[in-house]
């Protein structure tokens, strides 16, 4: 067995076909995939906390806006001057 | 307890060698991904489905290689007539870095029975050594040896054929 095959090694190493190629150890595109998923997780959280804080924002306003038309209504029947609240009170 | 274990376990295995079998039966079937990817999914559920009764006569990689190398075998012999000219790459187009050489390399592999090319493979592509080989073939470092001699002897005339000075 005296064949030296050192051309042909370095052959097949340097022209290895796309079919041969690709990472060694698939972990790298795992952690990046992980390393995806929790970027777009934490994404989420953070739009749903904002979320959230809009529409108490949102109820706040419309609980303002009803307790000022309640106000409005419940003011419109009030005596405007302190004599008629005396009358009133009377 | 044991059955998460063995889940982690085969979920480590998975994680570590899913990528290198993927691209051995690549090679082994003339580059055709979407074959590839079927047999890599059939060999990992063998794998699976074997592994409570691996006995650790060798390592989990040269033992998952071994699953692959078998499973493609029965997928060769079984389409049989399929051989050179049907196993036609179907590579993504992104993954289309041919050259002249790269086409002979491949050509000049599947002119060879499947058990050299398996070896040729392994050795070139897989980057295992003869001890690791032989736990996939089930040989001894020895045969591997020759058997690996042999093999670069009938590879080497096909490139010669191609025109390449190897």
């Amino acid at each position: 067995m005296n064949e030296d095959f050192d051309k042909l090694d370095n052959f097949m190493r340097s022209h290895r076909p796309p079919e041969a190629q690709g990472a060694t150890v698939p972990r790298l595109p795992q952690r990046r995939w992980v390393w995806a998923g929790s970027a777009v997780a934490a994404l989420l959280i953070v739009a749903g906390m904002q979320w959230r804080h809009q529409m108490a924002t949102h109820e706040s306003a419309e609980l303002a806006v009803q307790d000022a038309i309640e106000w409005d209504e419940f003011a419109t029947g009030l005596p405007t001057e302190v004599g008629d609240m005396v009358t009133l009170a009377e | 307890m044991l059955q998460l274990k063995g889940e982690r376990a085969f979920a480590d295995l998975y994680a570590s060698h899913a990528g290198g079998v993927r691209r051995f039966l690549r090679g082994m079937v003339g580059g055709n991904t979407q074959q590839a990817e079927e047999l890599t999914q059939e060999a990992f559920l063998k794998a699976w489905r074997a592994l409570p009764a691996f006995a650790f006569k060798s390592t989990m990689k040269t033992w998952v290689y071994a699953v692959a190398l078998n499973t493609a075998r029965d997928w060769l012999r079984a389409h049989g007539g399929r051989r050179h000219e049907a196993l036609a790459p179907t590579l993504p187009a992104e993954d289309r870095t041919e050259t002249v050489e790269t086409r002979a390399v491949r050509e000049a592999l599947l002119e060879l029975d499947e058990d050299t090319r398996a070896l040729l493979m392994l050795h070139y592509y897989e980057d295992m050594g003869l001890a690791e080989i032989g736990q996939v073939l089930k040989v001894p470092e020895g045969t591997v040896k020759s058997r690996l001699h042999h093999a670069k002897s009938k590879l080497r005339p096909k490139l010669i054929a191609k025109g390449f000075d190897v």
